[in-house]
């Protein structure tokens, strides 16, 4: 089979090639969602369910496999789009009935669904090697063919595609899968019976709208470009395209107007005729309705007024025309000096805000003089409003002699009746007004009326004839600003319009989304960090100009030394006076002084305590910092915020394979889908999470009989659950097979060498079973293929960690498993407690402080060398993280001796060390940095943080540092508390 | 000034190498001369507060934030053997980039920016021996003075494997 046309280079596809990934993703798992339900059908039942019972779920299915087909057609996919074709035809067959759905057909559209996710996941990292299909395809066209459904399947891919639109034309002979149930006959001319699909998803729409105005400009400048070889050829691919996008979303009124547009041009090719004006025009008008269809299904107008349905007469009229050459539009086209052009042309160039008509006054054919009368008329239209459109121009009207037609565009505010009337001459065939600006226009009833040739008014006329009444050109029938279909349609398609209007009005605007480069909300959440950053220091820098408020007692301070000094002034005079002292004045003359630069100190401090005042406006400023960045935060998180949903999903389809590879029963129970995580965390996620659900059904489930003996249910239950625990979101994967073995761990961790005999002896199961996190460590006796190579577990702690989560593993022998991810809600953002240790600041997370707690010295016992402290019965081992750390470091000074220490009491995994601290200094949220960036990982170390002050402070990894306590003491001499086993979901 | 030769040579001087000569930023250690290329070296900047960090060589002086960003900070007084010593006025801080990552070493002092001609740098002698040998990509002889060149990727990039030397 051919590989992709997709290549590389061509901007639109790379563009869409992003949104087709997440869709088809989307589909993908909906068929495998349906496929799971379908085999739990099989297998509840002896005999193939019966189609007519689960009409839903199979017509589900294949409308999933339906728009995937149309999503890669319009991506030119032709691997994908033929695989999906054929998964579209069993589940065709299937809803007929024509085929029994058997375990059989189930299990080869799981293996074709996989050679598409296959293929998807190609487009994502290209390898260079195609994935190999045909082997699914024979057997699918096998299967078909044995229920008598084969014929479809030499249709070609782009024909497939073709399909969608389900066009029963000659060229796409319809195959007995005829899309019966989504499209009629197109043989039937009309557009009326047509209605698009009621309920098109929001996220199609918003894909629909992008894709189509791209096409529709190309398809447009294609046209108007000109004549030039392979137009015709390059047309009918970009109307192909449209047509399949707009069918795989159930747009099938644009769908069958585009599939007109294909047939004109498909003419063409087969005649190998070029381009004549009106095919071209009723090409442009055909595009010009699409695209207001497309924009008023943008604005959210609704799609229910659409004129199609005179765009869609004109494309057929066009066709008739040009092949029986007979009718007036072909000659028209041809003998008409000027072009005739869509008034859509005048529309445009009328000025804004003012009522009048854009109009066309079509002649009879080969009117004699008709140039004469054409400018009779003009003259006339001069004096009934401000003409600002003259098509042909009056010079040209002058000097021609066969005229067919001329268009004008007026301002005035006369009403279309008068206008018309005044413009019946002798040989006028036909009237078209169109009101400009129909908000602007006085009388209402002129807003929308298309007054084509029948209208009653005219009928009235003067010089009327019946016959060229008839002769309406193609170009009459559509009008691109009409917000109704025109009279020739009304009739027919007002059926139609109601029910689309009924789907309709209830559907608002399509939420507006954009497509972000996740690098670039990377970095907007990097900015963000920053802003929190600087907002501590703004904090802090307020808090020392706080400071100034003892500005105040100063102040007073002054004050009441200028009374002082001013009362001794005149204590001194008095007693001056009275001793009769010679050196009076000089100490006079001092004191006074003193005594000024006093009221002057004073005038000065008067004026710094202004200063308070701007102090407290900057306190304003940094608390309104405050909450802006903490908004901004939030929002970049929320930004990156998706449901795990999805990732639980995808497992739905491991577990069932698993469950029948080794013949075990096992139910997938999911919780929480709607938990939602950091987009690159569920990036991250999917490989931990299928490693720790694969050992859970390949280890941890027994099979049916140990199941019964051990008075268990037959069948397994593997549950999935997730929530948000305070900053934490927590995920649970527990199943309640036979809990993790203790004994054989501990044989292993000996045989391995991970523990001594002695350690064995003392380690409490809960212990034991941190051993599964070792590298090497596996106790599976039977190696299979999803699990048991002695890798896993390991990997499972390390991408854990690496997300700066934890991962807990609690087990009941005989009651099951259950693990536990907990995870910060952004990668980037740690709540962190700040402490001081040896003169250095400390984040240590929250997540995992237990408790704070000062103790006396006296309680904080030896033992066998290790210090201890008893708190709350419990016993814990204390920790100079100067000890537990190995560095070469400047000789701390000897601390002060205290009666009290300070411990910051940490947990993981249910062990517990208390870290002495030497003075604590809140909270903070920090942001993380990561030490590889610039340097290399340190144990015990998650990371730097920049803390308000600009200092670095480094982030303990409370997981690293605890192991790094026990292999320093040695693992039993590490207390703990006894872990409750919380009971299994 | 529209003369192409003048461009021509000044052009010449800026990119510093279309006739064999390299640009140099001269520094001191201890009382040894020392020259590291110019395109390695991002920024100078004073000494200030280093978060020092366990776990590490102890040639790694600790982390500093360089307007946001966390870089290591190396003594290179230390990575060579010498004595440590206290940061004075005229310690510095040279902001390197190398392999993609950003590092400061401490040096002693740091002199000027220098042109040299590649004719004037000679092989590292034989005799030339201790912990910086390997480092040393050869001797510049400038009228009076010897200038030791160094191999800061080497150096650098040697440094991330200090966890080994440290343990």
């Amino acid at each position: 089979m051919s590989s992709n046309a997709l290549s590389a280079g061509d901007p639109l596809m790379d563009g869409l090639l992003g949104d087709f990934l997440d869709e088809s993703t989307g589909l993908l798992q909906q068929l495998n969602e349906g496929l799971l339900r379908l085999d739990e059908l099989i297998r509840a039942a002896a005999t193939p369910p019966d189609p007519s019972k689960h009409s839903g779920l199979l017509n589900d299915m294949f409308r999933a496999a339906h728009s995937l087909k149309g999503l890669s057609g319009m991506m030119r996919l032709d691997n994908v789009n033929g695989l999906t074709h054929k998964i579209e035809n069993i589940f065709d067959a299937a809803r007929n009935g024509t085929l029994p759905i058997t375990s059989e057909a189930v299990e080869l559209v799981f293996q074709g669904v996989d050679r598409l996710e296959a293929m998807i996941a190609l487009l994502q990292e290209p390898t260079g090697k195609d994935v190999e299909y045909s082997d699914v395809l024979k057997r699918i066209e096998s299967l078909l063919a044995a229920s008598g459904v084969n014929k479809a399947a030499t249709l070609s891919s782009a024909e497939i595609a073709a399909m969608a639109a389900a066009s029963a034309t000659t060229t796409h002979a319809a195959g007995p899968e005829a899309h019966s149930s989504h499209v009629c006959s197109t043989r039937d001319e009309s557009l009326s019976k047509i209605t698009n699909d009621a309920d098109i998803p929001e996220k199609y729409i918003a894909i629909f709208i992008d894709e189509s105005e791209q096409t529709l400009e190309e398809i447009s400048e294609q046209l108007l470009a000109g004549e030039r070889p392979g137009i015709t050829q390059s047309l009918l691919t970009t109307c192909h395209r449209l047509k399949g996008s707009a069918a795989s979303i159930g747009l099938l009124r644009v769908a069958h107007v585009a599939h007109r547009m294909e047939d004109l041009l498909q003419f063409l090719c087969g005649q190998g005729r070029g381009f004549e004006g009106p095919l071209t025009d009723a090409m442009l008008n055909a595009v010009d309705a699409i695209r207001s269809f497309v924009s008023g299904m943008k604005t959210g107008a609704g799609t229910s007024n659409d004129n199609l349905e005179p765009a869609y007469q004109a494309l057929h009229d066009a066709i008739e025309t040009a092949k029986y050459g007979l009718a007036e539009g072909a000659r028209l086209g041809q003998q008409a000096t000027p072009q005739s052009t869509d008034l859509s042309a005048i529309h445009r160039a009328a000025p804004d805000d003012k009522p009048g008509f854009a109009g066309r006054v079509a002649f009879e054919p080969k009117l004699d003089l008709a140039g004469l009368k054409a400018c009779l008329l003009m003259e006339k239209l001069l004096h009934l409003g401000e003409l600002f459109h003259q098509h042909p121009s009056p010079a040209e009207l002058e000097q021609c002699d066969s005229l067919d037609m001329f268009e004008f565009g007026i301002v005035t505010e006369i009403t279309e009746e008068m206008l018309q009337a005044s413009l019946l001459i002798q040989g006028v065939a036909n009237i078209r007004l169109e009101a400009l600006n129909p908000d602007a226009n006085s009388s209402p009833q002129n807003e929308t009326q298309d007054t084509n040739a029948i209208s009653p008014s005219q009928a009235k006329g003067p010089g009327d004839s019946p016959a060229p009444l008839a002769t309406t050109s193609p170009v009459d029938h559509a009008s691109p600003r009409q917000s109704t279909p025109g009279p020739i349609g009304e009739a027919n398609g007002s059926e139609g319009s109601r029910i689309d209007s009924a789907a309709t009005t209830a559907k608002n605007k399509p939420a507006e989304t954009l497509r972000v480069d996740i690098d670039r909300l990377d970095q907007l959440m990097s900015l963000a960090g920053q802003l929190v950053i600087n907002k501590a220091r703004f904090a802090q820098i307020n808090t020392q100009l706080k400071n100034l408020s003892h500005l105040k007692s100063t102040l007073h301070c002054a004050s009441t030394a200028t009374d002082t000094v001013n009362q001794l002034s005149m204590a001194l005079q008095d007693s001056f006076q009275k001793a009769q002292a010679l050196d009076t004045d000089n100490l006079r003359a001092l004191t006074m002084k003193l005594a000024n630069n006093l009221k002057h100190l004073q005038k000065e401090l008067g004026e710094l305590t202004t200063l308070r005042g701007t102090v407290n406006e900057l306190n304003e400023a940094v608390h309104q910092l405050g909450r802006v960045s903490d908004g901004i935060q939030s929002t970049v998180m929320d930004t990156r915020m998706v449901p795990i949903g999805p990732l639980f999903t995808r497992f739905k389809r491991v577990v069932r394979d698993l469950s029948r590879d080794n013949h075990k029963q096992i139910e997938l129970l999911i919780y929480g889908e709607n938990t939602e995580l950091d987009k690159r965390m569920i990036d991250e996620l999917g490989d931990p999470l299928i490693h720790l659900i694969r050992n859970a059904a390949d280890h941890g489930i027994e099979v049916p009989e140990q199941r019964v003996a051990a008075g268990k249910p037959p069948h397994g239950t593997i549950t999935l659950n997730a929530f948000q625990r305070g900053n934490r979101i927590v995920l649970q994967i527990a199943d309640d097979g036979r809990g993790l073995d203790a004994d054989r761990i501990r044989n292993k961790g000996l045989a391995k060498g991970l523990i001594t005999q002695a350690e064995a002896e003392r380690m409490t199961p809960q212990q034991l079973y941190q051993l599964i996190w070792k590298p090497g460590f596996s106790t599976a006796e039977r190696i299979t293929e999803v699990s048991g190579r002695g890798m896993g577990m390991d990997i499972v702690l390390s991408k854990i960690e690496q997300l700066n989560g934890v991962v807990e593993v609690l087990s009941e022998t005989g009651q099951g498993t259950r693990f536990e991810i907990k995870l910060p809600l952004t990668m980037a953002i740690v709540p962190s407690l700040l402490t001081v240790v040896d003169d250095e600041v400390y984040a240590i997370p929250v997540e995992s402080i237990l408790e704070i707690v000062q103790i006396s010295n006296e309680s904080l016992p030896t033992v066998q060398g290790q210090v201890t402290a008893r708190v709350r019965n419990r016993i814990i081992s204390v920790v100079e993280l100067g000890d537990v750390f190995a560095w070469e470091r400047p000789a701390t000074p000897p601390r002060e001796a205290k009666s009290l220490t300070t411990l910051v009491i940490v947990g993981h995994d249910g062990h517990e060390l208390a870290i002495t601290v030497d003075d604590l200094l809140g909270e903070q949220d920090v942001v993380i940095k990561s030490l590889e960036e610039n340097f290399e990982n340190v144990d015990g170390i998650a990371g730097a943080s920049i803390l308000g002050d600009g200092r670095v402070s480094l982030i303990l990894d409370v997981s690293a540092l605890m192991t790094m306590v026990r292999q320093r003491c040695s693992l039993a001499e590490l207390y703990q508390d006894q872990p409750e086993l919380a009971r299994m979901a | 000034m529209n003369n192409p030769s003048s461009t021509q040579t000044l052009l010449g001087k800026r990119q510093g190498d279309p006739q064999g000569t390299i640009q140099i930023v001269s520094f001191r250690l201890a009382n040894e001369e020392y020259g590291i290329e110019i395109t390695k070296v991002q920024e100078i900047i004073l000494v200030g507060e280093i978060t020092r960090v366990p776990q590490t060589a102890p040639f790694i002086k600790g982390l500093i934030n360089l307007r946001s960003t966390v870089i290591p900070i190396v003594d290179l007084r230390v990575r060579f053997g010498m004595a440590e010593q206290l940061a004075n006025e005229e310690t510095r801080i040279m902001v390197m980039n190398v392999a993609g990552k950003t590092i400061g070493i401490i040096v002693d002092a740091v002199s000027e920016v220098l042109r040299i001609s590649k004719e004037h740098v000679i092989p590292p002698p034989a005799t030339v021996s201790g912990v910086g040998r390997e480092y040393i990509i050869g001797l510049a002889k400038l009228n009076q003075r010897l200038l030791i060149l160094l191999d800061v990727d080497r150096l650098l990039t040697e440094i991330a494997a200090s966890k080994q030397t440290a343990a």
